[in-house]
């Protein structure tokens, strides 16, 4: 078995070798910060910042989000991505909100982040087994994780340009943009990459019944009044808005001018929480950013995950894998216009 | 936080997931704190008034003009006729030099910032008990309580972040109890809420205190080994009955008996108060009866206990330490002790330093007003729209024989001031803050200050030296401020801005260098060795409801806007959130007032009228009406009463009377 | 705490709401209305072109205002005046039920329905028997909340 790498591999060099070949401009990544659990994000432009970037299993933001937000749509941009991020930039293109043909994906796998309080002095990697502190083994506990990292079922950005291992050592192609990028960067392709997914699979859909059980089991005035306590502790903050890749609107129907939340008022109504739910879960990649902004605690990527899965299951839809598959509100399929009932399902 | 910034400017606002206190979290001022950095009303020239108004000088002639007013005023009236009012904004750099400036080159001790509008009660109150006026445990450890009691604090709309642990403490399992004359967003969670009467805190906690030893719950290890003046306590406690304690509160006895027996019995209980506790003119006695109840229980000392005042202004505590008051240099060290004096001034170089304890904000006013203050020099600070009673500080203002001041933005003040100079804000310089636990933590220039603004300490500097001080002032950065600081002060004596080099920051005390900070205060002993309790009698409010003024009126915040709304108004995602002032009317009010909501109302008091738009809500108790202060056009503090605490000398800007009528 | 109790009175009259498309099943209600035929009279119509013009946000803003419930009439499959409005409407219907019911409100409390033009009865029918399925369920609880 291959060394594992933390800095210094392939990911690093691939930035720096795509920065180099001018294939892009910039490279958006996670840098170290002050610490090792500081995860900073930064637009690259040189190779030896490039060198800079961690791997480390923290997610402090939405690079899908950073990138639609403060990405120049006139250079071309380069991007480390796990597969939530890789899936949202393919929402994020389908709505015409990032043209594809710019965007450099450099996926990494990735079986988890940890929660951003979690006390560990030391470089953070998390493997689908166990974990590791500046490369000594711990064991894998679930708390260590953020609840929608253990609910996910796909831990390789497949729908990137290139695949980097876990352990940063080997690396897959998936388009002709990858090929290009193997090639500025002098690497070959190899196998050896975690590919049986079915643990991951298995593991996911544990957690998923076990999550999204605990909302079924609950009887409807048990739920409601579960949802609507939680949605109490809101203070309007809009974190969840504002760190959601899929949240690209500048003019937001949320905002008091929109006259369909009032203004002035916390709690906001409950139509704040069930507009966002229904705009964002047709579309949602369970990255789990929703929830982590929330200074309220509420179990926000929960709700909008269950929705995703129930109408991902009834439209035949998986977000963020073929930009060619529209959103599902906005499309109907050839079948459905022989379809003469109310329902779908 | 982190800035994203493009071309000079900065564009956004990203969480920082490290920061130990936010985790990645933002309230929405947090999300849109940068939207007013490159607002067009920057002010970006030194400004002189002429008759004609303001014209554009440069920084030579702005800053000589201002040397010699100084200079000729303490000539003719004497260094106590000038004052200086630094702001909680500033870096503790700046503060530690508009301290030195006013002791040093104004010799007086005539300085204050707003925390007299605050917290000036917990300072006082606290250094009684405690012997350290602070927070005494750390946020993170808030989440470990299993009693949190809040007091006197929204703390969901006002500290989000750590309401934040609030939250967190209650999924795991604590018991939460609030009282608040208004129903605040924290009631959704509370397992107890108190819907106490403004200004009867001393009576709630005595009545706790009470029914905690008539049940024999006190920690009676912890008073007999760590405390002194129990007996003392144990007297007044003895008059006070429960009965009239519910009477005076205007809470059920049974309510307030089992508040008291879950704070007592829990294993942890930690207390938070603020602006609900502090401003008063019992301010000093409600602080030094939250020191009672839980050293009574002996919720001192561990994480998950304590007595927590949330300070709301980004460098209030850091402006404190740093001595930018009126009765102790930097580190709470008194001007009268004479030692201390002596001390400072050799660190310093000078001969000797003033000795005479200075004036407080509202005092300075009242100077003013009644010609004994002659000039005053303004930083960071809006008392045209923040003191009380606003149509008196306008005329003690205009009063005033010289006015500077110094700000981001052009405000009340700046449009009554002889120089305005124009100031950089946070994102454009280097330096360090020190929030409510005690943080000192660095904050980074991202960006030029726009046009020829200056950092405050640039400016109070080369003021500095145009006043013959210059060997007193050579600082060439933001680092050797707080390197002398650091020297002259030895609660932060081993801090540096390399110690400072790491997200957690340092809390103080951090007496010697390596040392890594102290999380929680008194954990073996008190500051002072023993924490003392105070007998506080209960004394009612300096103005309450007559028959003329039959209401009484609370003031405070709303989440979304920042005291005067000098930055906030600024920018639009939270001007829109909050665009006006509004008034809390109880449904049963309104209708004897003949008031349906969203109306015009106009509300006197004594002082003054503002006309303000109702809002009828069950949130608030009837006999009780609340405005927030941001709003110009709508000022409450036009109605708020100067009376003042005797020793914090704080305002009692959550009581006073006022008459209701409906239009206007 | 502030927390609804549900009030199920026997009597409680319903507040439903009606998006009617302009082409098919506001014409439909016309017709009910010239042929006097009788029905419950708890729906408020609100007349869209199409029935695709239903954000599902007006659906959720309903409800969370405490309306009891939202009935959603469009054109048969395959009748739509815009050819396939109604096919996204019976999308969009769908994902917001789910969301309903995933919240912890009845899905029951929205309904989507064809009704042509020349379906005066059924219209009506479709109103009393959805006025019928609301009373049974009671009151929105969200009505009562704060």
């Amino acid at each position: 078995m291959k060394e594992k790498v933390y800095g210094g591999g392939l990911v690093q060099s691939i930035a720096a070798a795509i920065l180099k070949a001018g294939l892009v401009d910039e490279v958006l990544a996670f840098v170290t910060g002050l610490d090792g659990r500081d995860i900073i994000p930064a637009f690259i432009t040189s190779e030896d910042e490039a060198q800079r970037i961690t791997t480390a299993s923290y997610n402090p933001c939405s690079l899908a989000k950073l990138l639609h937000k403060y990405g120049d749509q006139h250079k071309k941009i380069g991007v480390v991505v796990r597969s939530c991020d890789a899936r949202a930039i393919i929402e994020l293109a389908k709505r015409h909100q990032i043209n594809l043909d710019n965007i450099y994906m450099i996926g990494r796998e990735c079986y988890g982040v940890a929660n951003i309080n979690e006390d560990v002095s030391g470089a953070l990697h998390i493997f689908f087994d166990r974990i590791e502190v500046d490369g000594k083994e711990q064991k894998w506990e679930e708390k260590m994780l953020r609840p929608n990292c253990l609910r996910c079922e796909y831990p390789i950005p497949t729908m990137a340009d290139v695949s980097v291992s876990i352990d940063n050592n080997s690396v897959k192609a998936f388009t002709e943009k990858g090929k290009q990028i193997l090639a500025a960067a002098n690497i070959a392709e190899s196998e050896g990459a975690t590919d049986d997914l079915t643990a991951v699979k298995e593991r996911a859909s544990k957690y998923q019944e076990r999550d999204f059980g605990e909302l079924t089991k609950m009887e409807p005035e048990e739920r409601l009044n579960y949802w609507l306590s939680q949605f109490d502790k809101c203070i309007k903050c809009y974190g969840c808005r504002d760190a959601c890749p899929i949240c690209y609107c500048k003019d937001c129907t949320l905002e008091p001018e929109h006259m369909l939340v009032k203004g002035a008022q916390l709690p906001p109504e409950k139509v704040f929480h069930l507009t966002r739910l229904i705009h964002v879960a047709p579309g949602c990649v369970n990255c789990g950013q929703c929830e982590a902004a929330c200074p309220a605690g509420i179990p926000i990527s929960k709700l909008y995950h269950q929705l995703y899965k129930e109408l991902s299951s009834i439209f035949r839809y998986e977000s963020g894998f073929d930009v060619n598959v529209p959103p599902p509100l906005d499309t109907i399929t050839d079948e459905e216009l022989t379809l003469g009932g109310v329902t779908i399902d | 936080m982190l800035l994203i910034v493009r071309d000079e400017t900065v564009i956004g606002v990203q969480p920082w997931a490290r920061h130990p206190i936010s985790q990645g979290e933002l309230c929405i001022k947090g999300w849109n704190a940068h939207q007013f950095i490159h607002h067009s009303d920057r002010l970006q020239k030194p400004l002189i008034k002429e008759k004609k108004g303001f014209k554009e000088a440069t920084w030579d002639e702005a800053l000589q003009l201002v040397a010699n007013r100084l200079k000729q005023i303490k000539d003719q009236a004497g260094p106590d006729s000038l004052a200086v009012l630094s702001s909680a904004k500033s870096t503790n750099e700046e503060n530690y030099v508009a301290q030195k400036f006013t002791r040093v080159v104004l010799g007086t001790n005539n300085i204050d910032h707003c925390a007299r509008l605050c917290h000036a009660s917990t300072v006082a109150g606290l250094a009684q008990a405690f012997g350290s006026g602070a927070m005494t445990n750390s946020i993170p450890d808030i989440e470990e309580a299993n009693c949190i009691f809040i007091i006197g604090s929204n703390t969901s709309s006002q500290h989000p972040l750590i309401a934040t642990r609030i939250w967190a403490a209650k999924e795991k399992g604590a018991k939460i109890i609030v009282a608040d004359p208004r129903k605040i967003q924290l009631c959704e969670i509370a397992d107890i809420y108190l819907p106490m009467k403004s200004g009867t805190d001393v009576a709630l906690l005595n009545g706790m205190m009470k029914v905690i030893i008539d049940q024999g719950l006190e920690d009676k290890e912890f008073i007999k080994e760590r405390t002194e003046g129990f007996d003392e306590l144990l007297k007044t406690l003895e008059k006070v009955s429960l009965a009239e304690v519910a009477d005076i509160t205007q809470v059920p006895a049974e309510d307030i008996e089992q508040a008291a027996k879950i704070y007592a019995q829990a294993e942890r209980a930690s207390l938070i108060y603020s602006m609900g506790i502090t401003q008063h003119t019992t301010g000093t006695d409600n602080v030094m009866s939250t020191a009672n109840l839980a050293m009574l229980t002996g919720n001192i000392g561990k994480p998950g206990t304590g007595v927590n005042p949330l300070r709301g202004q980004n460098n209030v505590q850091g402006a404190c330490d740093m001595g930018s008051l009126p009765n102790v240099f930097s580190g709470y060290q008194a001007v009268t002790n004479d030692e201390l004096r002596a001390k400072m001034a050799k660190a310093w170089g000078v001969a000797e330093l003033p000795a005479r304890v200075g004036l407080t904000v509202v005092e300075m006013i009242n100077a003013a007003a009644a010609g004994e203050l002659k000039a005053m020099y303004i930083i960071g600070e809006n008392p045209m729209l923040s003191d009380p009673d606003i149509n008196h500080v306008r005329q003690a203002l205009e009063n005033l024989d010289f006015l500077v001041v110094q700000d981001i933005f052009p405000t009340e003040v700046t449009a009554l001031a002889d120089v305005v100079l124009p100031a950089a804000c946070w994102a454009e310089q280097d330096g360090t803050f020190t929030n409510t636990d005690r943080r000192v933590q660095m904050v980074r220039k991202a960006v030029e200050p726009p046009g020829e603004a200056k950092a405050d300490w640039e400016i109070i500097c080369q003021l500095a030296r145009l006043m013959g001080a210059s060997e007193f002032f050579p600082f060439t950065s933001a680092e050797e401020i707080f390197a002398e600081a650091c020297q002259v002060t030895p609660l932060c004596h081993g801090m540096s801005y390399k110690a400072l080099e790491q997200p957690d920051g340092l809390q103080w005390p951090c007496p010697s260098e390596g040392h890594p900070g102290t999380t929680i205060l008194h954990q073996q002993q008190f500051t002072r060795g023993k924490g003392k309790f105070h007998p506080i009698v209960y004394k009612e409010p300096a103005e309450v409801p007559d028959k003329d003024y039959p209401y009484l009126l609370t003031t405070g915040r709303v989440i979304a806007q920042w005291h005067t709304g000098s930055m906030t108004r600024r920018s639009p995602a939270l001007e829109s959130e909050f665009p006006e002032s509004f008034i809390e009317i109880n449904p049963e009010d309104a209708k004897k007032l003949g008031i349906k909501d969203k109306e015009p109302v106009k509300v006197s008091s004594r002082r003054g009228e503002i006309q303000v738009k109702s809002l009828v809500t069950d949130r608030i108790k009837p006999g009780i009406v609340f405005i927030p202060f941001h709003y110009a056009e709508a000022a409450a503090n036009v109605l708020t009463n100067p009376a003042l605490d005797p020793i914090a000398k704080i305002p009692e800007f959550k009581v006073c009377a006022v008459k209701i009528e409906k239009g206007g | 705490m502030m927390r609804a109790e549900r009030e199920t009175k026997a009597g409680f009259e319903p507040k439903i709401l009606g998006f009617l498309c302009n082409w098919c099943s506001y014409a439909g209600a016309d017709l009910a209305g010239v042929s006097r035929i009788q029905y419950a009279p708890n729906v408020r119509v609100i007349r869209t072109m199409c029935s695709a013009r239903v954000n599902p946000i007006f659906i959720l803003k309903a409800l969370t205002s405490g309306i009891d419930g939202v009935l959603v009439l469009g054109c048969h499959p395959g009748e739509c005046h815009y050819m396939k409005g109604n096919y996204y409407t019976r999308r969009r219907v769908t994902a917001v039920k789910h969301l309903l019911k995933n919240i912890g409100l009845e899905p029951e409390r929205v309904r989507l329905e064809w009704v042509s033009a020349s379906e005066g009865k059924r219209f009506a029918d479709t109103v009393d028997e959805f006025t019928k399925t609301i009373k049974g369920l009671g009151p929105n609880p969200l009505r009562v909340t704060k």
